[in-house]
C-alpha cells in the first residue's frame, strides 16, 4: 500500500463516471432481459431455451462486471493467469455436471427404470415408469 | 513493493538487492485476485451440487419458486441494490483516487447502506420460508415428500394437539372460575363470622385469617384467568375452525385412506388433503379429478344408505326382538354414516371457496405440508444464499472499518482490493438470481 503514486497516475487515464453509468445501464437492462425470460411462459414452456438464455445473460454481465468495475480490461497479463484456470476449471465442472444428470434417464432401459427413482408424478397417477419411460421424460422437462 | 529499490526503508545495514518487482501491482491485489481466483472455484462447487441435487431429484419433483414461496421481484429488487452498490463502490475508488475523500466517504456509506438492504430483503425471505415451516430438515421442516398415510397422520395428529391444547385451556378457565365461585360462598360464610358481634374472638381471628388467603388467592386466580379470558373468544373461533378439519379432513382422510378397496379413491384422498393444507398448482388438474371421482362415490354411498335407512324405517310384520335390536343398530350405523359424509361435504365445500391454502388462511394451523424434494430445495436454497450472504456480511464488516477512515490518494488501494471483493459478491449474485429464482 505505499505505491500509491504509481497506481494513481497509471490509472487516471481510464474509468470514467460515465463509462461506469454506461455498465450500470447495460447491467439493469440485462436483468431486465432476464426478469422477462423467467416469466414467460412460451419461453419457459422449452426450459433449456429459458436456461441457456439466462445463462449466457448472466455470463454477458459478470464480463461486463469484471472487466469495467474489476478494471480488469485495463490491467497487464497476469489477469490471465489468475483467472482463465479458475474460471476452466469451473465451467468444465458445471459443463459436465449438467447433461450427465439432467440427461441421465434420456437413455435408460425399461430394465433400468425399474431401479428409477420414481418421480413423484407417476406415484399418484396410477402408471409405472417402466410402462412409459417418455412420459416421465416429459414430466422432468415440462414442469 | 517498488520502494525497495529506492532503499527507503534500509536504514539498518542490508545488503541493498536489486530485484525486479513481481508485477506492476501491489501485493494487496495480487493477493486479493489469487483469493479470488479460489473463490471462483468454491462456488462452481456449490453450484455443481446445485446442479447434482437439483436434477438428480425424481424427475418432475423440484418445486417451482411459486411452490416455496420466493418471490421473484424480490430476487430481481436484491441483484439491483446489488448492481447499485457495485457502482457506487468504484465511483468511491475514483473519488478516492482523485484525492477527494469526502465524497469517497459518502460513496462508501452508499454501499455500506446498500449491503445492509440487500441482508435485510435476504431476512425478510429466509423468514417468509420458516413462516411457512420450509426448512432443510425436521424437527423444524414442516415439509413432507409425499402424501402418504405418514402424512395424513401427521395432520391428524397436529389437528388433535391444536383442539386438545383448546379444550385444555378451557377446562382451566372453567375451572379457575368455579375454584373462585367456591371461595366467594366461603368469603360470605367467613364475613357473616366476622361481623357477627356473639362469635367467639379465636373464630373470628381464624376467619380473619382464612379471608385473607382467600383474598391472596382470588387475586392469584384473577391475574392466572385475565389471559385466559382474554384469549377465549379466539380459542372458541379457532376450535371452530379446527374441529371439522380434524373430524371431516384429517380422520375421514386416514379412515378412507386404510378401507379403501379403489386404490384411485385410496390414494385420491390423501392428495387432496395435501391440497387443501397447502396447494401445489401441479396437483390442481389431478387433485380435481380425484375430488370428482370422491364426490361421485359419496353420492352413490349416499344413495344407497339413504335406502337402506328407508328400508330400515318401514315397519316388519313380525315382531322378533333380536331382529329389531339388530335393526336398530344398524339404522343408528347407517344415520352415523350418513352424518359423516353431510360432514365432509359441508368442510370440503367450506375449504374449496378459500382462496388459499389452509396454512396460508389460517396461520396459526402450521400443519404439515407436502412439496416433493422440498427438504432438498430448502438445502440446496441456504446453502447457497447463506454462503452469499456470508461474504455480503464479510463485506460489510470490511466497509464498517474503513469508514472511520480518510479515503484519499493513499487509501486509494485499499477501496480497490475491497471494491474487487465486493464486485465478486456481487458476480456470484448475478449467476445465483436466475439459478434459484427464475429456473
Amino acid at each position: 500500500m505505499t505505491d500509491h503514486h504509481d497506481s494513481a497516475h497509471d490509472e487516471q487515464s481510464h474509468g470514467s463516471t460515465g463509462k461506469f453509468l454506461t455498465v450500470f445501464v447495460g447491467l439493469l437492462f440485462l436483468t431486465a432481459i432476464s426478469f422477462t425470460v423467467g416469466n414467460n411462459e412460451a419461453i419457459m414452456s422449452t426450459p433449456a431455451i429459458g436456461w441457456t438464455i439466462m445463462m449466457a445473460v448472466s455470463c454477458a454481465k459478470a464480463m461486463l462486471v469484471m472487466l469495467f468495475f474489476m478494471h480488469l480490461k485495463w490491467e497487464a497479463n497476469w489477469k490471465y493467469v489468475l483467472t482463465i484456470p479458475a474460471s476452466i476449471m469451473s465451467i468444465f465442472l458445471l459443463l459436465m455436471l449438467f447433461p450427465d444428470i439432467k440427461n441421465r434417464t434420456e437413455n435408460y432401459s425399461n430394465t433400468r427404470w425399474l431401479h428409477a427413482a420414481t418421480p413423484a408424478t407417476d406415484a399418484h397417477g396410477g402408471h409405472s415408469p417402466a410402462a412409459e419411460p417418455a412420459a416421465a421424460q416429459e414430466d422432468a422437462t415440462g414442469h | 513493493m517498488s520502494e525497495h529499490t529506492h532503499g527507503s526503508h534500509d536504514h539498518h545495514g542490508h545488503i541493498e538487492l536489486e530485484y525486479q518487482p513481481g508485477l506492476p501491482i501491489n501485493n494487496g491485489k495480487v493477493i486479493l485476485w489469487l483469493f479470488l481466483s479460489t473463490e471462483i472455484m468454491f462456488f462452481a462447487g456449490l453450484i455443481g451440487t446445485f446442479i447434482v441435487l437439483r436434477y438428480g431429484a425424481p424427475a418432475g419433483t423440484w418445486p417451482t419458486p411459486h411452490d416455496v414461496h420466493l418471490k421473484e421481484y424480490l430476487g430481481a429488487i436484491n441483484t439491483f441494490i446489488l448492481i447499485c452498490s457495485s457502482v457506487s463502490i468504484v465511483l468511491a475508488f475514483e473519488a478516492a483516487k482523485a484525492n477527494k475523500s469526502s465524497q469517497a466517504r459518502w460513496l462508501m456509506i452508499v454501499t455500506f447502506v446498500l449491503g445492509c438492504f440487500f441482508l435485510g430483503i435476504k431476512m425478510y425471505e429466509y423468514g417468509q420460508k420458516f413462516e411457512h415451516g420450509i426448512y432443510p430438515k425436521k424437527p423444524h421442516s414442516m415439509i413432507y415428500e409425499k402424501a402418504d398415510l405418514n402424512y395424513a397422520s401427521a395432520v391428524r395428529k397436529r389437528l388433535a394437539t391444536i383442539v386438545n391444547d383448546i379444550n385444555a385451556a378451557d377446562a382451566q378457565q372453567a375451572g379457575l372460575a368455579q375454584e373462585k365461585a367456591t371461595l366467594a360462598t366461603e368469603t360470605e360464610t367467613l364475613n357473616g363470622v366476622v361481623e357477627n358481634s356473639s362469635s367467639d374472638p379465636q373464630e373470628v381471628a381464624d376467619a380473619k385469617t382464612r379471608l385473607r388467603e382467600i383474598r391472596q388467592r382470588v387475586s392469584e386466580i384473577e391475574s392466572e384467568e385475565s389471559a385466559l379470558i382474554a384469549g377465549a373468544e379466539e380459542r372458541a373461533k379457532h376450535k371452530e375452525i379446527a374441529e371439522p378439519l380434524l373430524n371431516h379432513l384429517a380422520r375421514w382422510t386416514e379412515v378412507a385412506a386404510a378401507t379403501q378397496t379403489d386404490p384411485n379413491l385410496r390414494v385420491g384422498a390423501i392428495e387432496i388433503l395435501a391440497y387443501q393444507i397447502y396447494p401445489l398448482h401441479r396437483d390442481h388438474d389431478q387433485v380435481h379429478l380425484f375430488l370428482e371421482e370422491e364426490a361421485a362415490a359419496r353420492e352413490a354411498e349416499k344413495r344407497e344408505l339413504t335406502d337402506l335407512v328407508e328400508l330400515l324405517k318401514t315397519p316388519v310384520a313380525e315382531k322378533d326382538d333380536v331382529a329389531e335390536a339388530q335393526r336398530a343398530e344398524q339404522l343408528a350405523a347407517a344415520e352415523a354414516r350418513l352424518a359423516q359424509i353431510a360432514g365432509r361435504e359441508q368442510t370440503l365445500a367450506a375449504v374449496n371457496s378459500l382462496e388459499h391454502g389452509l396454512n396460508d388462511e389460517h396461520h396459526w394451523l402450521m400443519l404439515p405440508i407436502k412439496i416433493p424434494s422440498g427438504n432438498m430445495w430448502a438445502s440446496t436454497y441456504f446453502l447457497l444464499t447463506g454462503f452469499h450472504a456470508i461474504h455480503v456480511i464479510v463485506g460489510l464488516i470490511v466497509f464498517a472499518c474503513i469508514l472511520p477512515l480518510k479515503l484519499d490518494r493513499s487509501r486509494a488501494n485499499m477501496l480497490e482490493n475491497t471494491g474487487l471483493y465486493w464486485h465478486f459478491v456481487d458476480l456470484v449474485w448475478i449467476f445465483l438470481f436466475p439459478m434459484l429464482y427464475l429456473f
